[in-house]
């Protein structure tokens, strides 16, 4: 038997969505994060509380039943809630629940939030009593160093061209009002800013602090019903999950993102070089260069030269990471998947403002998750 | 993340259904195919291998982390690729020999200090 994919259900749109700043920690409470996106996603949709039927968290740190403290001050309405946790991917992963309850017809209008502060995360993988032989010394941006110094070895690339994501990333921030870092910076500034590990520095690893994304998901028939702009629906062509397999001595990270979005781009009837505009895991530089390759954005090694070239920014051929990315617009955990559907969601309408890129119709959301997991969607502009 | 007081030799499995070697030792299952308990061979790896990339961490948010150190990933001979400290090696591509100091494992160049 072959595996339904989400196309061959009923079609499922994004009405509505609706951020909270991406910021440093504040002292304000997680409730009013995720209320104030969840209130703007759904004032942008014209939808009321009422009409929403199911309800997926995303959220890492903030310990256990995140739901019902926040959402219960929109009504208790009694709708099924559920925490979804899937490190970096949590929000992709509650997007992606909220769209098959649509698309199996569970539910007329579903909705997607993720929600994070600032804090400690448990991580099991350092509860299995395995040995781990590294001293301590292996935290994310040394694992993604090293990818880097591999990356940059075998392709005869430098320094530059990794900073150059950064350069443009926080150029496309600066532009996003929800960005957690707003400044443009200069090759000069990325290279010569504190050193982190090998060749990352300090604006080339993305800011972890909190905020709020949330994305309202309906039916055609929920459009109908509650009279609501399908001139403003994006609709959501596929939506694949994989996890890690063994790849010898190759990236994990790079390959998951391979296989995924493979499954991703077929599974929604298109190519990759359809793609108008990406939002991707870049938590660190390397990692945007190596994604572009693995997508087939472009062919293996040419990442830099693109890059370099433009074609990666807004007005290029592909616009990778308008938001600004982790790298700028922020990483709080629990809201990035999510936050990435709201931007790609303004592309697709046309109304992303200082960051539109030009004539976008099909855009496509990626993260991986610790390295074990990736969540890839591909949507569509409502008139394509 | 308990470090054993005693990292060498370097203790893997070998699995007797599909014949992948991995590191660490443990018997939850072999990655590979899913065999279990007797079905992985206990093994003491050679401790050989060859560095796939090295760098310098410069700040650990963990204070009793010390910085600067220099790691590296290390593909073993047997196939098991891991991360540990390494001293004496500037360059990718460079034979490794594993040992221990105080901090547990780290590895050396195979051919003497510096050898490429």
């Amino acid at each position: 038997m072959t595996a339904l994919r989400l196309r061959d259900l009923r079609p499922v749109y994004v009405i509505g969505v609706g951020l909270h700043r991406y910021q440093r920690p504040t002292d304000t409470a997680f409730v009013e994060l995720g209320l104030a996106a969840v209130r703007r996603a759904l004032g942008d949709a014209g939808l009321e509380w009422p009409a929403v039927e199911v309800a997926y968290t995303a959220a890492t740190r903030l310990g256990m039943a995140v739901s019902r403290p926040m959402l219960r001050h929109l009504g208790a309405t009694g709708i099924p809630m559920t925490q979804v946790e899937n490190a970096s991917a949590s929000g992709s992963s509650a997007f992606r629940m909220a769209c098959r309850d649509v698309a199996a017809g569970f539910a007329d209008v579903a909705l997607a939030v993720g929600v994070d502060k600032a804090g400690r995360a448990v991580r099991a993988e350092q509860l299995t009593g395995l040995p781990v032989p590294d001293a301590g010394l292996v935290i994310p941006p040394v694992h993604y160093g090293l990818l880097a110094e591999e990356y940059l070895r075998t392709r005869g690339a430098g320094p530059e061209d990794l900073a150059r994501v950064a350069v443009k990333n926080h150029g496309n921030a600066a532009r996003n009002p929800f960005a957690h870092r707003q400044k443009a910076r200069t090759l000069e500034e990325v290279l010569a800013d504190r050193p982190i590990a090998g060749m990352l520095t300090r604006l080339q690893c993305c800011p972890v602090g909190e905020g709020a994304a949330a994305a309202l998901v309906v039916s055609g028939d929920a459009v109908e019903r509650h009279g609501l702009d399908a001139g403003r629906a994006v609709r959501v062509l596929s939506s694949v999950q994989r996890s890690e397999e063994l790849y010898g001595a190759k990236s994990f990270d790079a390959e998951l993102t391979r296989t995924t979005t493979e499954q991703a781009v077929a599974e929604a009837g298109v190519s990759a070089a359809d793609l108008d505009v990406v939002e991707l895991h870049d938590a660190f530089t390397i990692e945007e260069l190596q994604y572009v390759e693995a997508m087939g954005l472009c062919g293996e090694g040419e990442g830099p030269a693109r890059l370099a070239d433009g074609e990666f920014g807004i007005g290029g051929r592909v616009a990778v990471s308008p938001s600004g990315g982790l790298l700028a617009m922020g990483h709080p955990v629990g809201p990035t998947g999510i936050g990435q559907i709201a931007e790609i969601t303004l592309q697709l309408r046309g109304e992303a403002e200082a960051r539109q890129q030009p004539g976008a119709r099909l855009g496509l959301a990626h993260l991986v998750g610790v390295g074990a997991v990736c969540a890839v969607h591909v949507l569509a502009a409502p008139d394509r | 993340m308990s470090e054993p007081s005693h990292p060498l030799p370097l203790r893997g499995v070998r699995c007797g259904a599909c014949g992948r070697t991995a590191f660490p030792a443990q018997e939850f299952g072999c990655e590979g195919c899913g065999a279990y308990g007797a079905g992985l061979e206990p093994v003491e790896l050679t401790g050989h291998g060859t560095v796939l990339a090295l760098l310098t961490v410069y700040e650990h948010p963990d204070p009793a982390v010390s910085t600067p150190a220099t790691i590296a990933g290390v593909q073993l001979d047997e196939g098991p690729v891991l991360r540990a400290r390494v001293s004496g090696v500037r360059e990718a591509g460079v034979a490794v020999t594993a040992a221990a100091d105080g901090n547990g494992l780290i590895f050396h160049s195979t051919n003497g200090a510096g050898a490429r």
